[in-house]
């Protein structure tokens, strides 16, 4: 089994790490890996991070977070989701995204995830 | 033993069965042991003639041997059960002693020994969240692409 753990400390630390540019790193390096947990950790770490830009990343990108081909990875960014204290940004980037992007596929999830979330 | 030989003497002696003899010298002629009526032949010995205290004495031993024996008996029962008992006891206690013998006694420093290594691990380790946290996300993302090159997708 591989170890993942000085990635998993390096994903927590980004989280963490006031830089906005540490969410480009998140989104280059994390959401773009080949390993589950590795997708799973860094779409967890940019919700945690509650700011627009990195929600979008979870939110609005196919493949990525929300949108990820991996229930696993899609399931735990919702759960993270559904965890936030402060809601706010996380419901205007779905709306925007219900409303405006392109992909129909995308936007059903986005209204899914919105209903969840005014539900929770 | 002079007891017990009187009485074996008493029981040796021929008992009539449902029979009473009348108009006896024997003063026990009229007792009776368990329905059977002793005749005044019962203590007519040419050896030795019990007294009249030693005929009283006797009579009434024999006379309680039938009552005794069930109490012998569950005496007897009892100290049976006991001894089940102490041996069942006992024979836990060997298997107790035979499990104790066959384990092994020894320290575990595993655990202790883990932390330690963990805690000096934390202060040494330059992956830790805190060191991490420190850097600049240039040096993160150096990092990371050192580390996991192989599962980048490309």
């Amino acid at each position: 089994m591989k170890d993942n753990r000085k990635v998993r400390n390096i994903i927590e630390a980004l989280c963490l790490h006031e830089d906005p540019d540490s969410i480009r790193v998140l989104e280059q390096m994390g959401t773009n890996s080949s390993d589950d947990e590795i997708r799973e950790l860094t779409a967890r770490a940019l919700v945690r991070k509650n700011m627009h830009d990195s929600l979008a990343v979870a939110i609005t990108n196919k493949g990525k977070g929300i949108n990820d081909m991996s229930t696993v990875v899609a399931m735990s960014t919702i759960n993270e989701l559904l965890a936030l204290d402060n809601k706010e940004e996380a419901i205007r980037v779905l709306t925007d995204t219900v409303e405006m992007h392109s992909d129909e596929e995308v936007r059903e999830n986005a209204r899914s995830v919105k209903a969840l979330m005014a539900l929770s | 033993m002079a007891i017990i030989a009187k009485i074996g003497q008493v029981l040796n002696t021929p008992i009539s069965v449902g029979k009473t003899v009348k108009h006896s010298s024997n003063p026990f002629a009229p007792s009776t042991f368990k329905g059977n009526v002793l005749t005044a032949d019962v203590f007519e010995t040419k050896a030795a003639k019990p007294s009249l205290k030693d005929k009283l004495k006797l009579s009434a031993f024999v006379g309680s041997i039938g009552d005794a024996f069930p109490t012998f008996r569950k005496g007897i029962e009892s100290v049976a059960a006991f001894g089940n008992r102490m041996k069942q006891g006992f024979s836990s206690a060997i298997s107790k002693i035979n499990e104790i013998g066959s384990m092994e006694v020894s320290i575990d420093f595993a655990t202790p020994a883990k932390a330690i290594k963990s805690g000096f691990e934390s202060m040494v380790d330059n992956y830790s969240v805190q060191k991490l946290r420190k850097q600049d996300v240039n040096s993160l993302e150096s990092m990371w692409k050192e580390l996991s090159g192989l599962n980048i997708a490309a």
